[in-house]
């Protein structure tokens, strides 16, 4: 046993036993977490391993990130926003690091100042376009243009960003996919839907997924993605008939509402209120679904040799989690958004599954390069989400 | 007294971490001792990510990382991370400082949505060049003749009348020759009249028919020339779009500023906007009205025809652009009272 205080028998530099101990530490506490299955008999031989199911664990709570994010909302608004950037890496981490899969929380790295630049970046270009708009119809429409072809290198950037300052146990992932993919399925194939009548929209989902997923890595590792586009139909095509459903209601009741009145204040008219409310209560519902089963899709396709992911997420429960989010958060002024974002977010975690086949210690660190947030926050200014459920 | 902590150490090759003590040499070496693992560092190489909440602390080391539950000695051997973000974790570690903070963001952005965006609105507003304004209106014109309006069914002469009282209301402003008069029958839109950016002004028949008199008509060409004359559409754009940077700084990002729990307290703040435009171009009305030489009551007297011709739907107030008519004949009233008085 060494003596540590005894500094004068020790190397200055660090020292590095390299090889890797064999692999009896066991995780820390998994018990909770984990239900082992127990293995087969020697003798069976053609019949499963090992399997051990990680439910992913949520430790945060809602008191505490209330104070977190309402002094973020505060600081933001003091300093004009400069500080929203710290406000996003703070939230950011505590979610990851509240999130623990096998006992091992998750960390997000990114740099705050990189986020900054980022938005800067992104709100001069968005200035210059609605200055453009001003100027000249020409100029706005190049530019508008311009933007559009854009997307694919806004979405790579989104998904690199976020992958390459997402760690779990020292090693991070990396999203390898190039812009042309991009282009083919956020571009290319979306152009092409509406010739199909949308019927060539849940086959875009899935390759959207496959996209996101098949090129991203963790350490050497790479992610799997089972194409299976015919699962998609049934989620999507049910919403969109909804949807239809609703818009004709809305054309017909227009019209009688034209043909009767000869007043056009609309505004002024309960029934007006009345469909918006029905509308944006509908729009809703149906999203919420439609999130809830293609994330499902998504990670029970999904897998990173020799393990599997699983989600079950349950609409109904998704659904109600929405509204009475809804709810509460009109009905306290917004206060209770960390509340919403919490109970939302332990919902979430308690659906999703790791499926380990052996032990997780033997995944191996690949080349990281350091990546700019330029780009990532156009990704975010655009809305762009990819919904992988968290 | 020396501290020992433990921690988890992930030497970053591998998916694998190893419990560790970590402990502070006499000459403030850090010792980092566990299975096969032995280091030696300065503090300074040390670097420790801020903490948030009551997360596990991670200190990233020159290779690998440490991860431990949060313990004093952290901040005492490593420092805070991020002096910007120990301020943040200080508030946040304080129940009278949080609850400061929610006092704070709720009494600003009050503050902000009632007086400081609109303030902030009408300065910037009169500062941009007039001409920038005329662009907002092109498209629209076109598509209200394409979809809505119709030509006018008015007789010639009386169009030139109502054109040389329109000349009277906009006299002497310094920019008379940008606004224009055009006449259309309203259709769906009924009686009614409203300005375009670009200064052109419409007139539904309907509405030259519900006026007694030409004067009448002169008090709406008024109202509509003041929502100009104030630059009411570009302050509308900028105090919504004011609005939505406040509810992306308040969700926290930008997709949920535009989710429909953001959207129903934003139309309700819009609909107030809009409704105080309206009051100002009231006041404008009559006050102009004053200026030319015209009637000022005439104003009254039209709301309240347009009040008997077109009752409205009481009940949703909250949401409508206009204030209640007879709020605004009773204001309109007190205005003109105030000004014939010597």
């Amino acid at each position: 046993m060494q003596e540590p205080g005894n500094s004068t028998q020790w190397t200055p530099e660090p020292t590095l036993i390299t090889e890797p101990a064999p692999a009896t530490w066991p995780p820390s506490p998994t018990e909770a977490s984990a239900e082992a299955v127990v293995p087969p008999p020697p003798s069976a031989t053609a019949f499963a391993p090992s399997e051990t199911r990680h439910r992913l664990e949520f430790t945060g709570t809602a008191g505490e990130y209330f104070r977190i994010w309402i002094v973020n909302v505060a600081l933001s608004i003091a300093t004009l926003g400069i500080y929203s950037a710290w406000a996003t890496v703070r939230k950011r981490r505590y979610f990851y690091a509240s999130t623990k899969l096998a006992g091992s929380p998750f960390e997000y790295l990114a740099n705050p100042v990189a986020i900054l630049k980022g938005r800067l970046i992104a709100a001069v270009a968005l200035g210059i376009l609605v200055g453009a708009s001003y100027i000249s119809q020409i100029l706005y429409f190049c530019l508008a243009i311009g933007l559009v072809f854009a997307v694919p290198w806004a979405i790579v950037r989104t998904l690199k960003f976020r992958a390459r300052y997402s760690s779990w146990r020292g090693l991070n992932l990396r999203f390898d996919g190039t812009r042309m993919g991009a282009a083919k399925v956020f571009l290319l194939w979306p152009m092409l839907a509406p010739f199909t009548l949308g019927l060539l929209y849940p086959w875009i989902v899935a390759k959207q997924q496959e996209y996101a997923m098949s090129n991203l890595h963790y350490g050497q590792s790479r992610f799997s993605f089972t194409f299976q586009p015919g699962r998609y139909y049934r989620p999507i095509l049910l919403a969109g008939l909804g949807f239809l459903i609703c818009y004709i209601a809305i054309i017909v009741g227009v019209a009688i509402f034209a043909i009767a009145g000869d007043e056009f204040h609309p505004e002024r008219s309960f029934v007006f209120w009345a469909a918006m409310g029905g509308t944006y209560l509908y729009a809703t519902v149906a999203t919420t679904y439609v999130r809830a089963r293609i994330t499902n899709l998504l990670w029970n396709h999904t897998s990173i040799e020799p393990h599997r992911f699983e989600s079950a997420l349950k609409a109904r429960a998704m659904i109600w989690l929405v509204l009475t989010n809804a709810l509460a958060v009109i009905a306290s002024v917004g206060l209770l958004i960390p509340w919403a974002a919490v109970r939302t977010m332990r919902y979430r975690a308690s659906c999703f599954t790791f499926v380990a086949e052996g032990d997780l210690d033997q995944f191996v660190a690949g080349a990281t390069v350091p990546e700019s947030a330029v780009g990532s926050e156009f990704g975010e200014l655009m809305d762009f989400e990819m919904e992988f459920g968290f | 007294m020396s501290v020992t902590l433990t921690a988890l150490y992930y030497d970053g090759r591998v998916s694998r971490g190893v419990p560790v003590t970590v402990e502070r040499s006499a000459d403030r070496l850090i010792v980092i001792w566990g299975e096969n693992v032995s280091l030696e560092l300065p503090a300074s190489a040390v670097r420790p990510m801020p903490r948030v909440g009551s997360t596990p602390r991670t200190l990233h080391l020159p290779e690998g990382h440490l991860e431990c539950p949060d313990c004093p000695e952290l901040r005492i051997w490593f420092g805070h991370g991020s002096r910007f973000e120990a301020i943040s974790d200080w508030i946040e570690r304080r129940w009278p400082a949080v609850l400061a903070s929610a006092l704070i963001v709720l009494a600003g952005i009050v503050l902000f949505t009632q007086y400081g965006l609109p303030w902030t609105a009408k300065v910037v507003a009169h500062r941009v060049p007039v001409e920038l304004q005329d662009r907002l209106g092109r498209e629209t014109m076109l598509l209200l003749d394409k979809r809505f309006l119709k030509a006018t069914n008015l007789p010639v002469d009386r169009q030139a009348a109502l054109r040389e009282r329109f000349d009277r209301v906009k006299e002497g402003l310094a920019q008379a020759s940008r606004y224009q008069l055009e006449f259309r029958q309203g259709g769906p839109l009924g009686a009614n009249a409203f300005a375009l950016p670009s200064g052109t002004i419409v007139m539904t028949d309907e509405l030259v028919g519900l006026a007694a008199d030409d004067d009448e008509v002169a008090s709406v060409l008024a109202h509509e020339i003041g929502h100009n004359e104030l630059r009411h559409h570009l302050r509308t754009a900028l105090q919504n779009s004011g609005l939505f940077a406040v509810a992306a700084l308040f969700t926290g990002d930008v997709a949920s500023a535009s989710s429909w729990t953001v959207a129903l307290p934003t139309t309700l703040i819009h609909s107030a906007y809009s409704r105080d435009f309206e009051r100002e171009a009231d006041d404008y009305a009559v006050d102009r009205l004053h200026r030319v030489g015209l009637p000022p009551g005439a104003f009254a007297r039209m709301l309240r025809k347009l009040d008997e011709a077109h009752p409205l739907d009481g009940r949703m107030a909250y949401l409508s652009s206009h204030p209640e008519t007879l709020e605004r004949i009773e204001a309109a009233g007190r205005r003109t009272a105030a000004l014939a008085r010597p």
